[in-house]
């Protein structure tokens, strides 16, 4: 018998009795600005927040962005620029210095911005580079995460990741420390 | 014998008081977070239930479950292997390793494959992994296990993460600023996940409608390994399954906040299929969780999401540190899941509690802990796993409570040598209670000598 048939045949033979899914838990949502509570919870989990009407003014911000050139994702400013990366290797994208993306969803009770794999250009560009930088529409916006997972089609693609803040890692004597594996910051736009 | 294992652990431990209060401190302080978070959710209880019948419902099916994961895993190109117990998981493991002829390895957070001892198997097959998660790649320098399953370090102050980096990475000696270190660690690690053949990870959970896994970090580590190696190896117990995406609105929201106090990991990555040229594998671990699950006592230890919560809180814990309970998972839940693989070795933990039940009352999914333990400790003294003392102990009290007379006696006889020859009682080496505690004012009289005298006084 393999291992598989024997591992099948004991859970079989010793799960308790059937009992049903729960009804989800109901709670009174009592959502006033979303775009507020999001920007709030974003800052208060090490990263920046800016909110800015429309497009255009994104696009604005992006053209006069100070330091090194950010490669693009955002399809509402210009060209897909981070579809370069698409099948380079990691060290190729070693180098990188900042990255903007495109987000699908924003939960404000986290701060979480949802990324699918089609926004991320390859994989691993969210995680390699420096500076993150994540363009959400306010009417992305949702209250919690059983909203996000109701707008998201999670079969629709073959990755997906929240991204909550820049890394991080209190793992030295509970000191926190921002920047661990992935990015060293975040900045999050919130486009109106 | 197996009984003193955690109490000789935790008194070598207690011996600098400083460090226990350290220690204790900095516990406490991650359960204060925890609870500030709770605190901010209306719906924290109501969440906690739904959690935890979700789990319910999810084990009464779980063999259902486990084959519509590994059906959805295989129509999205993962590889699914199944594990009977630890040793197999880790030949799985070196088979694929084999198999690529890959020598470079990172591996992300897995208590599974510290339960299995997976970086000690491979160490014996001539191959090394990376840990890469900042906690668990200071204990892998030191040559130590995780002391805790979510802050794998907490038992190490700054200068000793100094030391271990000066040592190995060749750090500036005595800067132990935690950024320097972490710094440090984040140039010598990118190397290593930019030169990574295979990177292995954990599961979070395994969603059994679509056959994808959720991890989460707050490094980054687990993806930074898994999009630059050419194969993914992930590793699960089999009672990580949920049946829908949808429950990760509920699980998601419980986690970090139990484990860190934090709204949600910095990444939740949910892993469906792998990118184009990358393999990517998945292993379902028994390991006696099949066992655990016919155990109508104990199959609520199941539930587990490995939040940490428990430890946090745990009184015992916080005073006797995680390397006093020589189990892959210490602490509260580790103590009720560690009997069942091993219940000689692991006869102690369940007595490594004051049952004061925090643990209960902190758990997301409302595992029943502390009755688990007290459970335990019925079927460990059956199975001839107690002590001899505190069986002798239990026998006597047992016949000395059932006779009035004796009670009386022995009430009246220690009430005497308490006020007479108090040096009996009030040495450490005779007495245990003594340790660290004062013994009680002997009463004059006992509760029954005073209602005769008194009754007899009215009459």
């Amino acid at each position: 018998m393999s291992s598989r048939e024997k591992i099948l045949r004991a859970v079989a033979v010793a799960k308790p009795p059937a009992s049903a899914l729960p009804e989800a838990a109901a709670y009174v949502q009592e959502e006033v600005d979303l775009v507020q509570h999001f920007s709030a919870t974003v800052r208060s989990i090490g990263a920046d927040c800016v909110v800015v009407k429309g497009w255009e003014a994104l696009l604005q911000v992006y053209l006069q962005y100070q330091g090194l050139p950010v490669l693009n994702g955002v399809g509402e400013i210009g060209e897909r620029t981070i579809m370069s990366a698409a099948k380079r290797e990691a060290s190729a994208l070693e180098s990188l210095h900042a990255v903007l993306l495109r987000g699908r969803v924003g939960v404000a009770e986290n701060g979480a911005i949802w990324i699918p794999d089609s926004e991320t250009g390859n994989r691993l560009l969210p995680f390699i580079c420096e500076q993150l930088l994540i363009a959400i529409s306010a009417a992305e916006l949702v209250p919690t995460l059983r909203e996000a997972y109701a707008r998201i089609d999670m079969k629709a693609e073959g990755y997906g990741v929240f991204i909550a803040g820049p890394s991080k890692s209190a793992d030295i004597e509970q000191s926190l420390v921002i920047g661990a594996h992935g990015p060293l910051s975040l900045r999050v736009f919130v486009v109106e | 014998m197996a009984e003193k294992s955690h109490a000789k652990a935790a008194a070598l431990f207690n011996e600098d008081e400083q460090r226990v209060d350290w220690h204790n401190e900095t516990l406490w302080m991650v359960r204060s977070k925890r609870d500030r978070m709770a605190r901010q959710l209306p719906e924290w209880e109501a969440l906690r239930s739904e959690a935890s019948a979700i789990k319910e419902h999810t084990l009464s099916h779980l063999d259902e479950y486990l084959v519509a994961f590994e059906q959805n895993a295989l129509r999205n190109g993962v590889q699914v292997h199944w594990a009977s117990d630890a040793r197999e998981h880790n030949e799985i493991v070196l088979g694929i390793l084999r198999k690529h002829g890959a020598r470079r390895i990172v591996k992300s957070k897995s208590m599974l494959t510290e339960e299995c001892g997976l970086n000690t198997f491979l160490h014996d097959h001539g191959l090394s992994t990376v840990d890469t998660d900042l906690g668990e790649f200071i204990v892998q320098l030191r040559e130590e296990l995780p002391s805790h399953i979510v802050l794998p370090a907490i038992h190490l102050k700054r200068e000793d993460v100094s030391h271990t980096f000066e040592k190995h990475l060749h750090t500036e000696p005595g800067n132990s600023d935690p950024t320097y270190l972490a710094r440090e660690a984040r140039a010598h690690l990118r190397k290593r996940f930019m030169e990574a053949e295979v990177a292995i990870t954990g599961v979070n959970f395994a969603v059994a409608e679509n056959g994808g896994m959720v991890v989460c970090t707050n490094e980054g580590n687990a993806d930074m390994g898994v999009h630059a190696a050419r194969v993914h190896i992930a590793s699960m117990g089999i009672e990580k399954v949920i049946p829908r995406a949808a429950d990760l609105g509920v699980f998601l929201r419980l986690l970090a906040r139990s484990a860190t106090g934090q709204p949600i990991t910095t990444y939740s990555s949910h892993f469906l299929r792998p990118r184009e040229g990358q393999e990517m594998h998945v292993i379902l671990v028994d390991n006696g969780r099949s066992r655990q699950l016919a155990k109508p006592a104990f199959r609520n230890s199941l539930k587990c999401i490995r939040c940490g919560a428990c430890f946090n809180t745990c009184p015992v814990y916080r005073f006797s540190g995680g390397h006093s309970y020589h189990s892959a998972v210490a602490g509260p839940i580790g103590s009720i899941l560690a009997p069942n693989f091993d219940m000689k070795k692991n006869a102690d933990l369940p007595f490594a509690s004051s049952l004061c039940g925090s643990c209960s009352n902190v758990c997301p999914v409302k595992i029943n802990i502390h009755e688990q333990l007290w459970h335990w400790r019925q079927v460990l003294m059956q199975e001839g796993q107690g002590s001899l003392g505190k069986k002798l102990s239990m026998k006597v009290m047992g016949v000395v409570l059932a006779s009035p007379f004796l009670y009386k006696w022995s009430g009246a006889l220690a009430r005497t040598v308490l006020r007479y020859a108090p040096g009996v009682v009030k040495s450490k080496k005779l007495n245990p209670w003594y340790q660290s505690r004062e013994m009680p004012v002997a009463p004059r009289q006992s509760f029954q000598e005073w209602y005769r005298k008194k009754k007899h006084n009215e009459q």
